[in-house]
């Protein structure tokens, strides 16, 4: 069995924790802001856009 | 006495929490779509359905204090699960309202009574509660990254069950979607011994009130929440008809509300995760004083769809920004025992100011003819909770120490 050395991944030794974590947050920071165009390209469909000019915007 | 000291785990509360937040903030955002539907197939003014709103906001405002102590006393949950259900009621009641008075109570006050009960305050209370304070701003920030998105996820959605479903069945399944909250307030179910009523709970009601409007601290909070509420809504509302008597097209104030709502998501999330790093009064005091220089600058350059853009990006930064630090400090401040209820006292101001951005911009550019006015008062206000907030105290209280803090 290969011996752990600090900031070794708790999956397994070679992949340093960090790469693991760095990997998460950038996948999930990807989604997120695929996810915000995904939506704002929505507010962007022609039709809508006149819709929602036309309309009171209550923000808050 | 129990004396577990057992809390939610981190992913369920901000899971949970923060779909709550995304859709009661998200379900309500989209409310001015059904404008025209609504006016015209019942035949109503356009002054009807604006005064519902009102009276939602306020009612909002009104029923959140009573909603904090309730959650504060007996647990978020059972305030969610009511808060939940009178959204559903006042949404089915909003399709199916015969006369402008029911709309008034349905639309306005039911919905406004649902939102005090589903929103920041009573969630706010649940991370308070359960997750650590090291770590609170963070999860705070990303309870309101959610409803931030929420509003900028339903509106596009709501127009698209207005268009394909007809404005009243379209009301139905936002009722029926409402519902969800139930099954999601489960999630945010606290032990007994970390709810409010276990939590230690050395002051009444009463004197948790007297206590907070005595301390200088608070009051300064309040008034930097007005200033926002009074900037926020102010903007978000009248800010298509300045662009209109700019010459711009329609479509300009529509995209630049698209950039509020998608930047908003950014600003609200950063809030939080830099109040873990920085004092919270100083990202406040940056935040207002930054939304006077955006307006400054954008009154001051030319204006293009290029300059809207920009203001509308850097605003929606600034949006909902202040929900995360302020509410953090309230919590750092006071405790816990009552942090809803006081929250809610906060909002009630911020609620003021919404009111009061709204109403001044009709009649100020009634009289004068522009909003000239109010775009100064904008700024001035801005630099004044700038100001207000530096002096903020954020250690905890020293109970019976009820001196000013300065």
């Amino acid at each position: 069995m290969n011996p752990r050395h600090l900031g070794d991944s708790p999956d397994g030794p070679g992949k340093p924790a960090w790469t693991l974590h760095w990997g998460r947050w950038a996948t999930g920071l990807l989604v997120v802001l695929l996810l915000l165009l995904g939506v704002f390209s929505l507010y962007l469909q022609p039709d809508f856009l006149l819709t929602l000019a036309d309309q009171l915007w209550a923000c808050f | 006495m129990n004396t577990t000291s057992y809390k939610i785990p981190l992913w369920q509360v901000l899971a949970c929490g923060a779909a709550i937040v995304t859709l009661s903030m998200g379900i309500r955002h989209g409310f001015g779509l059904w404008l025209q539907p609504i006016t015209q197939a019942q035949g109503w003014t356009r002054e009807s359905f604006s005064f519902a709103m009102a009276i939602q906001n306020l009612s909002w405002g009104v029923f959140g204090v009573f909603a904090g102590m309730v959650a504060d006393r007996f647990g978020a949950f059972k305030v969610l699960l009511v808060g939940g259900v009178l959204y559903a009621l006042g949404l089915a009641g909003m399709a199916l309202s015969p006369t402008v008075w029911a709309f008034t109570l349905t639309t306005g006050i039911l919905i406004g009574a649902a939102q005090a009960g589903t929103t920041y305050a009573i969630v706010y209370g649940v991370i308070g509660r359960n997750i650590a304070a090291e770590r609170r701003s963070w999860a705070m920030g990303v309870a309101a990254a959610a409803g931030s998105f929420g509003q900028f996820l339903m509106v596009p959605v709501e127009g698209w069950l207005i268009a394909s479903l007809g404005w009243q069945t379209a009301l139905l399944a936002l009722a029926a979607a409402a519902l969800i909250i139930l099954p999601l307030a489960v999630g945010l179910r606290e032990p007994v011994a970390t709810t409010g009523n276990a939590v230690t709970r050395d002051q009444t009601i009463l004197q948790a009130l007297t206590e907070a409007f005595r301390y200088r601290s608070f009051q300064l909070l309040m008034v930097g929440y007005f200033v926002c509420g009074f900037q926020v809504v102010f903007i978000g509302v009248h800010m298509p008809s300045y662009l209109k008597d700019q010459g711009l097209a329609p479509q300009v104030a529509s995209t630049a509300l698209a950039l509020i709502g998608l930047f908003n998501v950014f600003g609200t999330y950063a809030a939080g995760a830099l109040g873990q790093r920085l004092a919270k009064r100083h990202i406040l005091a940056a935040i207002y004083l930054l939304r006077s220089i955006a307006i400054v600058t954008f009154l001051s350059v030319p204006i293009s769809p290029m300059s809207v853009y920009v203001f509308a990006a850097v605003m929606g930064v600034l949006w909902l920004s202040t929900v995360p630090p302020t509410n953090a400090v309230v919590a750092q401040i006071f405790g816990l025992a009552h942090f809803s209820m006081l929250g809610g006292f906060v909002f009630f101001s911020h609620q003021i100011g919404s009111f009061m951005g709204v109403w001044l911009g009709g009649v100020l550019y009634d009289r004068t003819g522009s909003y000239d006015i109010v775009w100064y008062i904008a700024i001035a206000l801005g630099v004044l909770a700038a100001l207000v907030n530096l002096p903020v105290r954020e250690q905890s209280i020293q109970r019976g120490d009820l001196r000013p803090a300065t």
